[in-house]
Order: structure tokens, then sequence, then C-alpha cells
């Protein structure tokens, strides 16, 4: 097109008028010339599996927008989703390998030197001090092809079950209430649960800052339908509450005790579902069955006026919450780490079961007990490939001698290769974990993969150490707390740059499409472990070790879902060819091509696996004719859920005349975990540039802190500091910091408690009992710290 | 004459082009503060309006359209917006027009006043 002199002059006019006056003329909006291409894939952040569309301009990614046909986020996508593309380009990533020598710095090696290096170390350790001595800690942000390769690479391969991952931290407690509860991992419903809800009860949750694409659904749902009830029960007056109806505030670790109280309220106005509690739920301690009434009477000691004294809830709350909860119509709960990562995470989870199965509040549109997940691919790919210590793929225990057998079999392994013990849950992996010279600590290897745990795990102090000692290969995108740790590190692959599936909270696996190459020499992780599986010998166990990721994924994610193929998590139908052209993903149970995925479990006409004759007959399941609903992972064989008569147990650390406060900690909008990808993207880290602690005006004044003054916090473990923001909207009594800044002065995870859940072995990040001192005056913060010198040192 | 009014028009320009560079120049140094710490009470309307928007309760802060003090931009481009309003952008019928030209900032209720109130 060719321009004139007069058009120039009048078009240049009018856009420079139209500037200095504040104005932007249009830029170019058609996609075809903001881009080449937009390639189809699912967000890199939190679990709620936004799909997105990736935009690539000259093989580079120059923007990500909402997919508007996915059932999960409906073309929306949260300040982190569509600003990932930003911290891709930035450059501290790591584009080569490195191996670190004598002199305590890193040198650049090739991909042959260092995985040569790499295979072996691990076959020294292996011969020396045992299958066992190398472990595995991944990610819920792997793909599920990765979590998959890794988890048979050492569980098939190296026949160790030292394989963790960072979900142990998140979600454990989560597996553990719906298994104990249900028979079963992960949820009931789906999301579109949201849009049929009359009442939303969200606890332990700030789900408007920690699942922003859920919270925009509930957020319109209850803008659309002002009658529909929010409830929230945080002790803090989180940005969720903003359009919340009631606000049950309770002292941290305390409100097992408030859904006893609920649940005694139900009963005693006759609310609950006798129907329903008859035919489909038993009343257990774990040990023996009891009658309906001898929960009536369990639950009779949890007065709304006794836990009140216990909580700081309000009684009057409690009576409301009860009576919204049974009596709207349908209920839905949602939940995250606030229950999660507690010492009494199970239960609290099976609390929360307990009102639904009394209420009848499942099973039904609009009425489920869901989980969010916090990790994009935790449900994929951690807790269905069975990618922790004492799980195979489907979520069913290595101590199973028949799915073992089963796994054996299709993985062409001879009987008995699998071991059968559980290896060490992560925070006995990292205890373990040490020099060669240290006979105290069995584990003298471990690789890491996507996540920082010298950033993130509780109570730091006492796991720095045995990181540095032992030989620690890790696998990520930038230098971070960890790699400051490292013997080796493996430049990694955005998810962008790579493809895999990510399998969100409801059940739904998503394919991502490779659109990009990796800058540098960096690499996919699959990639990675498929050539450290072929140094080692394994190279027919985990043969896709090609160079092309699309291929090697499939393979991968092949040969996962015939592992699974008749189980209650099947995703036969899954195919990867359909996963690439389906604009929304699938929900398992999906057991064979054409199904079209699964909304609710355990309803007839819904779940397939009623009509699954294969799986019957694997798990020696029989299901009634009649049975609409029936939970059929019951173990005990009569397709029901277990109400569970759980005494009240508080915290394991409660604030005392010493350590006077509760300490909780959180994540913000603007960040994700330890901050390494969200920190480069100035855009959204000029919003949280560096942690703080939030405290009660009544606090601050006994303590003269004032706005902005720094404030040590002290634990029994360790201790930060931290500028003070006074709020109101934490309880007095209760400190609130987040955890992703990673200045190591305000590094909050020194100070958390490493208690864990004795059933889960979650640690209770939630909850930690402190003092504090106002360290100084305000002053000039070091903001948005990032590490960027792959040399720089941990303290 | 014309070899005049050319120089003119293009000087004019130069100037006006100054002017457009200032104008996405955040005017103070941010130092370590947040955009929330200091417009809470520089433009308290302009927070207000935020906050109660869909985009104040699903977190979309300053930055995000704005940018900070190394990448200010005082109007937010389509870029920005595409991030959750595909369909809306791709199919602007007024193509001379970017989303920030009508939608009212900082309030977005050009089209569902009655939801966001």
């Amino acid at each position: 097109m060719s321009l004139s002199r007069r058009d120039f002059i009048k078009l240049s006019i009018a856009s420079a008028t139209a500037a200095s006056i504040g104005l932007s003329l249009p830029k170019k909006v058609e996609s075809k010339e903001i881009v080449d291409k937009w390639v189809k894939g699912t967000c890199r952040f939190c679990g709620t599996g936004c799909g997105v569309y990736v935009g690539v301009k000259d093989g580079k990614v120059v923007a990500i927008k909402g997919n508007p046909e996915a059932k999960t986020n409906f073309g929306f996508l949260c300040v982190k989703g569509f600003l990932a593309y930003k911290c891709m380009y930035h450059p501290d990533r790591l584009k080569y390998p490195m191996i670190r020598q004598k002199d305590g710095k890193f040198k650049r090696v090739s991909w042959d030197e260092a995985l040569d290096y790499v295979a072996k170390k691990f076959k020294y350790f292996h011969k020396k001090y045992g299958k066992d001595s190398v472990a595995y800690y991944g990610s819920g942000q792997c793909t599920t092809e990765e979590s998959y390769t890794f988890n048979k690479l050492w569980k098939g391969g190296f026949r160790s079950n030292m394989v963790e991952g960072n979900p142990r931290l998140c979600m454990a407690s989560a597996v553990g209430g719906y298994i104990t509860t249900f028979g079963s991992d992960e949820p009931v419903g789906s999301y579109a649960d949201i849009e049929n809800a009359k009442c939303i009860f969200l606890v332990g949750s700030n789900t408007s800052e920690c699942h922003p694409i859920i919270f925009r659904r509930i957020m319109r749902h209850k803008l659309r339908n002002p009658d529909v009830k929010i409830i929230v029960c945080e002790p803090r007056k989180t940005n969720t509450a903003k359009i919340a109806d009631l606000w049950l505030p309770v002292d941290p670790g305390t409100d097992l005790a408030v859904f006893h109280s609920m649940a005694r309220e139900i009963i005693k106005n006759n609310w609950h579902d006798k129907k329903f509690i008859d035919a489909h739920t038993r009343i257990t301690d774990g040990k023996n069955v009891y009658s309906f009434d001898k929960y009536v009477e369990f639950v009779e000691q949890f007065k709304p006026e006794v836990v009140e004294k216990l909580t700081r809830c309000p009684a009057e709350n409690i009576r409301k919450a009860a009576k919204w909860f049974a009596t709207s119509g349908a209920t839905m709960t949602l939940w995250t780490m606030g229950l999660n990562q507690r010492t009494r995470g199970v239960w609290a989870n099976n609390l929360i079961h307990n009102l639904h199965l009394i209420t009848g509040n499942i099973c039904k549109p609009g009425a489920d007990s869901f989980s969010l997940t916090g990790q994009p691919n935790a449900c994929g790919g951690v807790r269905e490939t069975g990618s922790l210590c004492h799980l195979l793929p489907g979520t069913k225990p290595v101590k199973d001698k028949k799915w073992r057998t089963h796994v054996e079999k299709v993985w062409g392994l001879k009987p008995g290769t699998i071991d059968p013990k559980p290896g060490f849950h992560t925070m006995k992996m990292f205890d373990s974990l040490g020099g060669e010279n240290d006979p105290n600590k069995p584990i003298k290897a471990m690789l890491t993969s996507t996540t920082n745990p010298a950033q993130s795990l509780p109570n730091l102090n006492r796991y720095i150490k045995g990181m540095k000692d032992a030989f620690l290969v890790v696998l990520d995108i930038f230098p971070t707390k960890t790699t400051q740790l490292a013997d080796v590190v493996l430049p990694a692959a955005f998810l962008y740059e790579k493809g895999g599936v990510y399998g969100c909270s409801e059940r739904r696996s998503q394919l991502t499409e490779k659109a990009v190459n990796p800058p540098g020499e960096a690499k996919p992780d699959i990639w990675i472990a498929a050539q450290i599986a072929k140094r080692m010998g394994f190279e027919k166990l985990i043969p896709w070790n090609m160079d092309d990721s699309m291929k090697a994924n499939e393979m991968a994610w092949t040969d996962y879902i015939t592992v699974t193929k008749d189980s209650d998590h099947s995703l036969w139908g899954a195919t990867y060819d359909r996963l690439k052209k389906e604009k929304a993903g699938i929900q398992w149970p999906c057991p064979y091509p054409g199904h079209p995925g699964t909304y609710k479990r355990y309803v007839r006409g819904m779940d397939p696996m009623f009509e699954h004759e294969e799986f019957k007959r694997f798990f020696g399941k029989k299901i009634p004719d009649d049975a609409k609903i029936y939970f059929y992972m019951d173990k005990k064989g009569e397709g029901r859920a277990n109400i569970w008569l759980r005494p009240y147990k508080g915290p394991a650390e409660v604030p005392d005349a010493e350590y006077p406060f509760y300490l909780t900690t959180g994540r913000v909008i603007a960040h994700w975990h330890t901050g390494t990808m969200t920190m480069r993207i100035p855009e959204i880290a000029r919003s949280y540039p560096y942690a703080y602690i939030e405290i009660h005006p009544d606090d601050a004044r006994k303590y003269n802190i004032f706005e902005g003054d720094l404030v040590e916090v002290i634990s029994r473990r360790g201790k930060a500091i931290l500028p003070a923001r006074i709020t109101k909207n934490s309880l007095p009594g209760v400190l609130f910091v987040p955890w992703f800044d990673q200045e190591i002065s305000r590094m909050i995870n020194f100070v958390c408690n490493d208690a864990v859940d004795p059933g889960s072995k979650e640690p209770e990040f939630k909850i930690a009992a402190v003092k504090i001192r106002k360290y100084s005056g305000s002053i000039q913060m070091k903001e948005k710290v990032i590490i960027s010198d792959i040399n720089s040192s941990y303290y | 004459m014309k070899t005049k009014v050319f120089i003119l028009t293009f000087l004019l320009i130069t100037i006006l082009l100054v002017f457009n560079v200032y104008s996405d120049q955040h005017p103070e140094d941010m130092a370590d503060s947040t955009c929330l710490s200091c417009h809470t009470d520089v433009t308290p309307d302009v927070v207000k309006q935020w906050n109660q928007s869909a985009h104040g309760l699903v977190g979309v802060e300053c930055g995000v359209c704005h940018g900070d003090e190394k990448n200010f931009k005082a109007k937010p481009a389509d870029e920005t917006c595409i991030g959750c309003h595909s369909i809306q952008v791709e199919n602007n019928l007024a193509k001379d027009k970017s989303c920030s030209s009508c939608h009212i900032a900082h309030s977005f209720t050009v089209h569902k006043v009655h939801q966001y109130k």
C-alpha cells in the first residue's frame, strides 16, 4: 500500500495530537497481526487449569490470551497467567548445563558431560549406599509425562520408592481426606457446580488471590444471583470476604470445632438428610462402625457457645452458617491450604466431607465438597501418576500387591521388582539427606525438578545443611535459593517450550502444545530424565529419549494411560491425538475412546465406572443394579462414604507466654510460590515488591509499631524481619506473612513449623507460635529481590 | 510555500511526539513503594472506582495495565486487555478505537453497569 505525503502528514498529525493529550490510537488488534500463530495450552500457575492461547511471533512468545472455549476459565486469566510469557525471556534464564567445581564456582559444560557425570555419581551412590540413597523430589508444576517418567525410572528402574514431590506440602491432606471418606482421591464434582450452588462455603482458602479465576466465577455467580449465600471461614478477613455474606473468624487450627458445631446445629434443627445418611454413609472412628445416634451424641459436646470460647468464632455466626449450609438447596465447599497444611489436615478434610454427607450435599448439581489444588499439575502429574513415596500410578499404594503386580506386568518388569515398602515422605526425605561422611543421613543424592525446596520447606534451618552436603542436581529455569546449594544445574525448558499435559483440580487433563524452542541449550525435563535413564541402563524402560519433546510426551502419556486403563482414574479414552483436538481437555474417568469425560462421580448415568466391567472385575466391585448413587471405591465394598468421629485436636503449637502470637502464612495474587518467575515480571512485581507482616492495630499499639516499621518475628525455629502492615483484617493476636520473598532476612519459612500430619505427612505451614519485637523504624526496603548470579551464596 | 508548510508540520509533529513520550512517563520515582500506597492518597476516587470494579475484586492491580516507572503506560494497550477479553478485542467493531478509548477507567462500567454495582 502506498501512502501519499498528504496522507502521511494527516496521519502523523492525528497521531501526535492524540498522543499529546494522552489518547492512544488503535494498535493492530487483529490477532493475526499481533502474532504469527496462537498455540493452545494451559496456564503455568495455580491448579485452576485455565485454558490459554500462546501468541508466537518470529519464534518467540509475545502474548497470552484466555481460551474462551475452556470450561475452566471461559477466556479469563489472572494477572500471572496472561503475563507469564514476560519471564521467559528474562536475561537470568539458565541456558547451559553447569557443574560446581572444587573452588565452589559453577563451570559451563556440555550436556554429555553433565549427564555422564550425574549418571556416574548416581551409580556410585547406588552401589555404595544402596538403591534408596538417591532421591527424586519433583513438583506439581512438572507435566504429567515428566512426573510419570521420573516415577517410572525410580520405582521400576532403580527399584527405589524415594520419590516425592512438593504436592506433599500442599495437597497430601486433601488426598488423605478423600481416600478415608470416599475411598478414592479427588473431588466428586466439578467447577460447573459453582454456578449451580445456592450456598458457597469458602474455608481455609483466600480464593480471590490464590485461585483468582475460580473466585471470578464465584463473584459472577453471586453478583448475578444475590440470594446465593457466601460464607468465608478464615482467621483473616481477606479480599475473598469482599463478596461474603458471613465471615466465620477462627483462630488458626481451631476450625475443627466449628465444623463439628455446625454439624450439631444441623442435627439439632433437623436439617440433616436422614434418608441420604441411611442409604449412603456409615459412622466410624476407623475401628468400629456406629449408629447415627452415636454421632449425634459425639457432636453434642460442640455447643456453639463452647466453641466460641475455643475458636473466637461467634456462636451466632456458627448457627447462621449451619442453617445456610443445610437449607439453601445446594451447597458447595471449596478449600485449599488453610485446611491442608495442618497437623490435623486429614481430619479437617474429613469434617468438611461430614457436613456434606449429613446434609446430602453431594452427588447432585451445585453440591460438592471440593478441594482446590494449589499447583497446575499436582492432581494430574503427582497424585494421579502416583509420584509420591507410597504410591503407584492410579493413586494406588505401593504396598497393594495386586496393583504392584499389575504395574510390573505393564512395565515389562520381573515380578517383585517394585519395592512394597514406601520410601520417605518429604520432610523425612530432607531430614535424611546429607553428605557421604554423615552416617545419620542415608540419602546421599537428590534430583529436584521444577521446585525450590531451599526456600519452600518449613523450618529451613534444619534442612539447608543436608541439601548443601548431599550431591544435589537441580532442574530449573532460573537461579534460585536451591541452585545456590546445588552441585549440578541443568537448564530446563518452560512449559510453552516443551508442551505436555496438566491435570487440574476438577480431574481435567489438558494438553499444551510446544509453541517455541527453549533458549540456549535448555532442554525439556522429560529429555533429561530419559537421558539419565539411558546412561544408567534403563533405555528399554524409558525409550522416549528423542529430541522431539512432543513425540516423547506422547509415548510417556500412552504408557501412563495404559497402566491406569481399568482403574477408577482411567484416562484410556484421552489419547494424545484427542487431547490435541479437545479445546477444553477431558475429565476422568474417561475409560474408552469417544467417552465425553465425567462431570460427577459416583452417580449412575454420569459416572462410566458403573458399567465398566474390566474395572469392576479387577477391583472386585459389585454395584447393585438399582443403585443411583454408589461410592464404589468404599474399602468395605458397601458403596458407602464414611462420616468420621474425629475428636477435636488443635495445632501442634499454640501461643503461650513466651510466644504469644499465632503466625499464619500464604500467597498473594501477584506472586507464584517463591517468586522466581513472577518477581521477574515488572507489571506484577510492583504490586508486591517485598514481603511484609500483617498485624492488628491493637497489637501494633502494644508494641509501639507503626506502618512500615521493621518487625522481627521469632519462633522456636528461626526468625525473619519484615515491614509492618497494620490492618484490622486479621484477628488480634494473629499475624500473617506471605512467603514469596527471596530476600533471606524476609524468608518466613525459617519461622514455620515442620511438624507433620500423622496421616498425610503434610507439614503445618499454616500455624506457628511466635513472638515479635520492633526491630527498627521504617527504612527503604531492598525490593524485587531475585537471584541473578548462579555463583551467589545461600547466606 | 509548500516546503515551509511541510517543515512547520514536521516541527509540530516532533514537539508533539516529545509530549507523547512525556505522557508515558510516571511523574515520580516510585522507590520501594507500591502503586496503591501513594494513589490511595493522591487519587482516592480512582482507587475507589477500581476497588469496586471487577478488576478490583479479582486483583488486576495498577501495574498490570500501567506498568511500573520503567515501562509506564498512561493508557493501557489492547495487548494487555486481550489476556482476558480476547473475543471483545478481536471483534471490536470500532476498529479505530482501543478498549481504553471508550471503557470508563477505572470502573469499566460501560455495558455491565448493573452487574458491577
